[in-house]
């Protein structure tokens, strides 16, 4: 296991958005959380990742308690994440986009060496893998929407993440680039055994690459399991899919 | 990988040989002035100096701070008390003045890097309220609003020319030092913090320390800048603190353009040498800069040179949408 939650809670102003959750996350998992809207997904995703703070609960990550733990802490230690509009740097290029994740993960930000020529063959790499070779040099203002959700993922990746959390990562992408997304996301996880924690509306997302499935609903979890398991799972059908 | 950005092409095309003619002007063409012009010169330099404190916080922080003549103040007040009332070395005096501005520049950071936009501003500029009130109603020690006067220099550097030269040294370093910091990681921590600080904390920046280093060199920037006028004009005031005195630095970077290399040179230079011509036939000089900078302001964002380098690379590169097919 990579990642635990014991007891997460968060309200806001007497509503629970997440209720005393229990979640585990299996090393080298693909993992999806899914629910309807306002379910709580999000709010779960920035407990984990500190975006929040949790008014009860723990989380867990490497066997470590990172609940007291600051964001840019968490991300040094490889849970990182990815935010669900498109988070770039308007004024710097690509390249540099990425450069910074990976000097940062390195813990160079107070480094004044000239960034010209750092981390090159990993920059490029990078960039390669998602994409966005070509547009290396532009501004990320001047890319397409589509681009800058490529970019969102490549400075995702430049902090070289153990345990990656995409928060909707295709949305706003036409179903082409949804899907060339989502195959990089499970090939990355093949590749280096990454694990990958996200939540998604698009059913044929989640159904296509998640080995495991959470529900959530009003706050909790509902459902838990694999793809097939859930899909079976009476109660989920009546809440989320829609069936009788 | 063959790629541009605006500054790498400023960098590439324009900066070495710009910054090769402009040595040679600001070494050749002294000589051939008046004392007049030399003493104009003088203070473009030091004004340049002060410039650049203030753009590396605005230019590429993405921090307003209207607090930098404090540090200004505090620099040029500390030299002043050495030279006159110690018989401290020259050199010490301005290293302890360059000191003294910069612990003040980190009490006074360690407050408003916690704050942004307009608090920032603001709480900024109370830091050089502080010093402005303190110089102005401290008569005992401070000289109160008639300041301190009679500082001299080493019989050295006390020609103008010769201190003119002075200051092109410390100018010169000076401007090394920015482009180094602009375009090192550390210099990118801070564009990324500019551009989004959110995104900077989640890629495992430490937002707060790296704004607070950068402040605290920009206190000492400022407070270099304080330290070598002051033997220069002789004399320090209070006026040299205030807010107003912080509002110089950032109207010259808006001027000049707060995320090009020359941007706060350029926006010193047209800011003195304007003052110097408009002064001679009006002393409204504040409505005709004010006006200037409020063209400024709404039609060329980035600056005179901002304006320029967009124009020029907007002329040599396309952008991916114009390149790419519509979905």
């Amino acid at each position: 296991m990579i990642l635990e939650t014991v007891g997460l809670n968060k309200t806001f102003g007497g509503i629970t958005a997440v209720d005393k959750m229990d979640l585990i996350v299996n090393e080298g998992d693909v993992h999806a959380i899914i629910g309807p809207n306002g379910a709580g997904k999000s709010t779960f995703f920035n407990l984990v990742t500190k975006y929040l703070k949790p008014d009860a609960g723990k989380v867990i990550f490497n066997k470590e308690d990172i609940t007291e733990m600051g964001p840019d802490r968490i991300c040094k230690r490889g849970l990182v994440r990815s935010f669900q509009r498109a988070s770039i740097y308007p004024m710097l290029t690509a390249y540099e986009s990425v450069q910074m994740s990976l000097l940062s993960q390195e813990g160079k930000t107070l480094s004044f060496r000239l960034i010209k020529g750092l981390v090159k063959k990993e920059t490029e790499e990078i960039l390669e893998s998602v994409g966005l070779t070509e547009q290396a040099g532009f501004l990320g203002a001047s890319l397409s929407q589509g681009d800058k959700k490529r970019l969102e993922l490549a400075i995702t990746l430049g902090n070289r993440p153990k345990l990656l959390l995409l928060d909707e990562p295709t949305a706003g992408m036409s179903h082409e680039e949804t899907k060339s997304i989502m195959e990089l996301i499970s090939s990355m996880s093949e590749r280096h055994g990454l694990t990958v924690l996200f939540c998604e509306h698009d059913m044929s997302v989640v159904f296509g690459i998640a080995k495991r499935i959470t529900v959530m609903h009003q706050g909790a979890i509902i459902a838990d399991g694999k793809p097939e398991e859930v899909r079976k799972s009476t109660r989920v059908k009546k809440i989320y899919l829609g069936e009788e | 990988m063959e790629f541009l950005n605006t500054e790498r092409v400023s960098l590439l095309l324009g900066q070495k040989r710009w910054a090769f003619l402009l040595a040679i002007i600001a070494v050749a063409v002294p000589p051939l002035m008046g004392r007049y012009w030399i003493v104009l010169a003088n203070e473009i330099l030091v004004q340049s100096i002060f410039a650049m404190s203030a753009s590396l916080l605005y230019g590429y922080m993405g921090r307003l701070s209207f607090g930098q003549g404090a540090y200004f103040g505090v620099g040029g007040y500390i030299v002043a008390l050495l030279l006159t009332k110690t018989s401290v070395s020259f050199p010490f005096a301005l290293v302890a003045g360059v000191a003294g501005a910069t612990i003040y520049a980190a009490v006074t950071g360690y407050f408003c890097i916690r704050t942004t936009g307009i608090y920032f501003a603001i709480l900024s500029s109370v830091g050089a309220e502080v010093v402005h009130y303190i110089t102005f109603t401290n008569y005992s020690f401070l000289g109160g609003e008639n300041g301190i006067p009679n500082i001299y220099p080493p019989a050295a550097l006390s020609g103008a020319l010769t201190y003119y030269y002075f200051s092109l040294g410390i100018a010169a370093g000076v401007l090394v030092v920015y482009w180094l910091i602009v375009n090192s990681v550390f210099g990118y921590s801070l564009r990324c913090i500019r551009d989004n600080p959110e995104r900077a904390t989640f890629i495992g920046i430490p937002v707060r320390r790296n704004m607070f280093i950068a402040f605290v060199i920009s206190g000492a920037i400022a407070g270099l800048a304080g330290a070598i006028f002051v033997p220069f004009s002789r004399i320090v005031t209070p006026s040299m603190c205030g807010l107003f005195k912080s509002m110089e630095p950032v109207f010259m970077s808006v001027i000049g353009g707060g995320r090009v290399l020359f941007g706060p040179m350029f926006g010193a230079t047209l800011w003195i040498l304007m003052e110097s011509i408009v002064l001679t036939y009006t002393e409204y000089w504040p409505i005709v800069i004010g006006s200037i900078v409020m063209v400024i302001v709404l039609f060329m964002p980035g600056g005179v040179l901002g304006l320029l380098q967009g124009k020029f690379v907007a002329s040599r590169h396309k952008t991916p949408e114009a390149t790419k097919p519509t979905k």
